[in-house]
């Protein structure tokens, strides 16, 4: 037996991406089933038994076929989609994810699946279907000869035309190579790392993948490399027994005026069926699927992936460089303009400015490219809600429709971690106390599904996102209400409360206003740390809501935690900085402007009393009104915005915009509140980046 | 040095300073490097004895008041004075002292437990008392200095 061992982390990925499209296709199932999709859930559901089986994993390869029987019989019209039988999928479904976690974990799993299988096979013998036990898919059709459809024929004359060579592949694989779409797969991103393009295969793309093929297969690919030299890369791969690698010529025979657009032909089992007499009226017959239509779907151009994976941790390293570069840049450029100061324009100088002038462009667009290297789309977090919705909407009783808009939105892969668990948190409250039940809402002239809608998108150098339901809404009164009885907050300090501010009382550490506390959402730790979470990674959290008519949170998140912009400023001889996400505006005002609330310092500005905290007063001692007692000079101060709150930090300098490099406070330095951390500027030294929710929590417990 | 020294089998590598008028040791196996002073940005709302955090090429250090965490008098910053960067479990903190003396080798056998010692405000952070040449020599717990900053 050969070592499987090298092959289980590429089967572990392979098997959660295949997971994931049968979760979202089951799910589209559901809602309307069309024979693209049946098609594709079928391949999903054949290639993960094919290397599950292949690895040994009997038990997932029995599942995984216990599902595509049901397919099967689906695409064939056989049965029609019931929600009993995609919560028996999602079942299965959830039972090969738990062994494939477990085999990710100890290399093997115990999880037993008879009952499932069972209840998969029920599925087929109530609604009156036989089993599919022959499946012509697995046939092995000997490759024919390499046949070019149109658009291949003329990628292969473009190709040659900018001067790059094309050549026909003959690959043929070691006789007992254990997965052979592995090796496909290794060839592809061989010929892709080398700068190739993959053209047309023999067999197709899909047979390939599946496995359709004996020992042997066909590529033709343009590349700019030698022949000799690609073959060479192509030998390196383990289990190639021989490449042949011979220049492709354009026919001038007739096959080339008239390329040939004969696909190769399907598997009998596409051939359609008559419908099945059981076939419910709402689904529209899967046999539908004409044999035109699959040969279409089968003869599309190989898609030959253009991407690289790499590991996350090289990424970490190489951003971590990135940032210390950034810190030299500053410096370099620094010390050239104190090269300036001093020497004036001396050649060296000139010389010195330009080069790091240079370095600096260089650096920043490292910096750029490297960022988006790490960016996902937010589609990896979304990607679970439909189902997780569909569950809880089901579990309370409720309609709900998710909409979601803006998955290709992108940021980075840090953030994206953050955000999943407060994402979770807030839709299961919108499903869960937002959304009323379908009578209540039929009663109150409402439709009787609700519609939680999901949205991210960027706005200048954020990520917004907002969750937005149709239910109920939240009462401003009735939350102070609650606040003051559970002692919250003071009556005087609710009374003085703006609405709008009442609403965010719902983020008060144990605070909850649900009726009865559910499974689901709620024993009152939730939105306090829905929101700490947030604020931790630089973001801000906001609500608003009409009674009646529906909530919406909206998230405002940095697009990275590692570099961000900053205000500096000077505060007792040092350097502090802000993140400018906070920053509102900063103001030059004489102290005459200042007035006193009680203790508290406040300044009008368009309007609204703005409260002050002076940073000395802040992290050193005493009162605002002692420090600034005998001050007649003007003042520096930054307002800085959190939710809906403002508050006015008075500095002694303002220094201005930098980019900085986030680093993290030891641990031996003991617990220090009401920093996020520090960064190195450019002379060296270091300044500490003030954490902005800290400046409010002052500010609130005086208010309450 | 004494001829029991160097026939010692076992003994202990230490890098000797000046606190005051008193000698301590680190055992050598946590020195990370011995830098002179730099400007240090202070931290508010850290621990007294902390006296901030430095940039060593690049990595935010903290460094402690060595003499004001032990509970003896701080002394004032001399040429002389250094700041000790020490590893302890994979993370580096910096000590200031007053002056850096040398390195040493005390056999274990010289080694006697602080026992002599006890009642004295920074007992609980000596794990050790050695003698060089009629000198005394009081050796640091270093985990128990850091660990206890936290």
């Amino acid at each position: 037996m050969m070592d499987t061992s090298e092959y289980i982390a590429l089967f572990l990925e392979e098997a959660a991406e295949q997971i994931n499209i049968l979760e979202q296709d089951i799910l589209l199932l559901e809602q309307s089933p069309s024979p693209d999709i049946l098609n594709e859930i079928f391949r999903a559901a054949h290639t993960l038994k094919g290397s599950s089986r292949a690895m040994g994993f009997t038990a997932m390869g029995e599942l995984t076929h216990a599902m595509e029987d049901v397919f099967d019989a689906l695409r064939k019209g056989e049965i029609s989609v019931t929600t009993e039988m995609v919560n028996r999928l999602f079942d299965a479904l959830d039972t090969l994810k738990a062994m494939r976690d477990q085999i990710a974990e100890v290399g093997s799993s115990d999880i037993a699946c008879g009952a499932l299988v069972n209840s998969l096979r029920d599925i087929l013998t109530r609604q009156g279907a036989e089993p599919q036990i022959q499946h012509a898919e697995k046939q092995s059709p000997t490759p024919t000869e390499l046949t070019l459809q149109e658009h291949q024929h003329e990628a292969a004359l473009t190709a040659l035309d900018s001067g790059l060579k094309v050549y026909r592949i003959t690959i043929r694989l070691a006789e007992d190579t254990l997965m052979k779409s592995v090796r496909v797969l290794m060839v592809l991103q061989a010929i892709d790392a080398h700068g190739g393009t993959v053209l047309a295969s023999n067999p197709d793309e899909d047979a390939l993948d599946e496995e359709r093929f004996d020992d042997w297969f066909e590529l033709l690919v343009a590349t700019d490399k030698p022949a000799e030299e690609l073959r060479n890369i192509l030998l390196q791969i383990s289990e190639i027994r021989a490449v042949e690698v011979t220049a492709w010529q354009p026919p001038i025979s007739a096959d080339a005026t008239v390329p040939s657009a004969v696909p190769e032909q399907k598997p009998a089992s596409n051939a359609p069926s008559m419908p099945s007499e059981e076939e419910k009226t709402n689904t529209p017959p899967a046999s539908l699927s004409s044999p035109a239509e699959t040969e279409k779907a089968g003869s599309r151009a190989p898609v030959v992936s253009q991407t690289v994976r790499v590991d996350v941790s090289r990424l970490d390293m190489l951003l971590n460089l990135v940032g210390e570069l950034v810190i030299d840049r500053t410096r370099v450029a620094q010390l050239g303009r104190e090269f300036e100061a001093r020497f004036q324009h001396d050649e060296l100088v000139d010389s010195l400015l330009e080069t790091a002038g240079h370095i600096g462009r260089i650096t920043d667009e490292l910096q750029e490219h490297i960022m988006k290297a790490r960016m996902l789309p937010i589609e990896h977090v979304f990607n679970r809600f439909p189902r997780m919705v569909r569950d809880l909407a089901q579990r309370f009783g409720k309609e709900v429709r998710l909409v979601m808009e803006g998955q290709e939105t992108e940021l980075d892969r840090s953030v994206i971690e953050i955000i999943s668990d407060p994402l979770i948190h807030m839709l299961r409250n919108s499903v869960d106390h937002g959304i009323e039940p379908p009578d209540e809402r039929e009663r109150i002239g409402k439709p009787r599904q609700g519609t939680v809608r999901l949205s991210a998108r960027h706005e200048e150098n954020y990520i917004l996102i907002e969750i937005e339901d149709d239910g109920k809404g939240m009462d401003a009164a009735h939350l102070r209400e609650v606040a003051v009885r559970k002692g919250v907050l003071s009556r005087e300090a609710a009374e003085r409360l703006s609405d709008r501010e009442a609403l965010n009382l719902i983020f008060a550490p144990g605070f909850s206003t649900a009726q009865q506390i559910t499974e689901v959402s709620g024993r009152g730790v939730g939105m306090d740390i829905v929101r700490s979470n947030i604020q931790r990674v630089g973001g801000i959290v906001d609500v608003d809501s009409t009674p009646g008519k529906g909530t919406r949170f909206s998230i405002r998140l940095p697009l990275t935690l590692a570099i961000i912009r900053a205000l500096l400023v000077r505060m007792a001889g040092q350097v502090y900085a802000i993140p400018l996400s906070s920053v509102l505006e900063t103001l030059k005002i004489h102290p005459d402007m200042v007035q006193f609330v009680g203790k508290r310092p406040v300044i009008l500005l368009r309007g609204r009393t703005l409260p002050l905290v002076s940073l000395y007063a802040h992290f050193y001692s005493g009162e605002y009104a002692d420090v600034n007692a005998n001050n007649r000079q003007p003042m520096f101060v930054v307002v800085v915005g959190l939710s809906e709150q403002q508050v006015g930090v008075v500095v002694d300098h303002l220094i201005g915009e930098q980019e900085i490099v986030i680093k993290s406070l030891s641990r031996y330095l003991g617990e220090v509140n009401g920093f996020s951390g520090a960064t190195i500027l450019g002379d060296g030294r270091v300044a500490l980046i003030l954490e902005v929710a800290d400046l409010f929590q002052n500010v609130s417990a005086r208010a309450a | 040095m004494t001829a029991a020294t160097i026939a010692a089998t076992t003994e202990r590598q230490v890098v000797a300073f000046r606190l005051g008028d008193e000698t301590y040791a680190i055992d050598i196996s946590y020195i990370h490097e011995i830098i002179r002073m730099r400007e240090i940005t202070f931290v508010p709302r850290a621990p007294h004895y902390m006296r901030g955090v430095i940039n060593l090429r690049g990595r935010i250090v903290p460094v402690m008041d060595l003499s004001s965490r032990l509970g003896l008098p701080s002394h004032e910053e001399t040429p002389l004075s250094r700041i000790i960067v020490v590893e302890v479990n994979g993370e580096s903190i910096g000590m200031i002292v007053d002056a850096v003396s040398e390195v040493l080798r005390l056999p274990e056998d010289q080694i006697e437990p602080p026992t002599q010692m006890a009642g004295s405000e920074s007992a609980d952070y000596i794990s050790g008392l050695g003698k060089v040449n009629d000198r005394l020599v009081l050796l640091l717990d270093v985990q128990k200095v850091v660990e206890n900053s936290r």
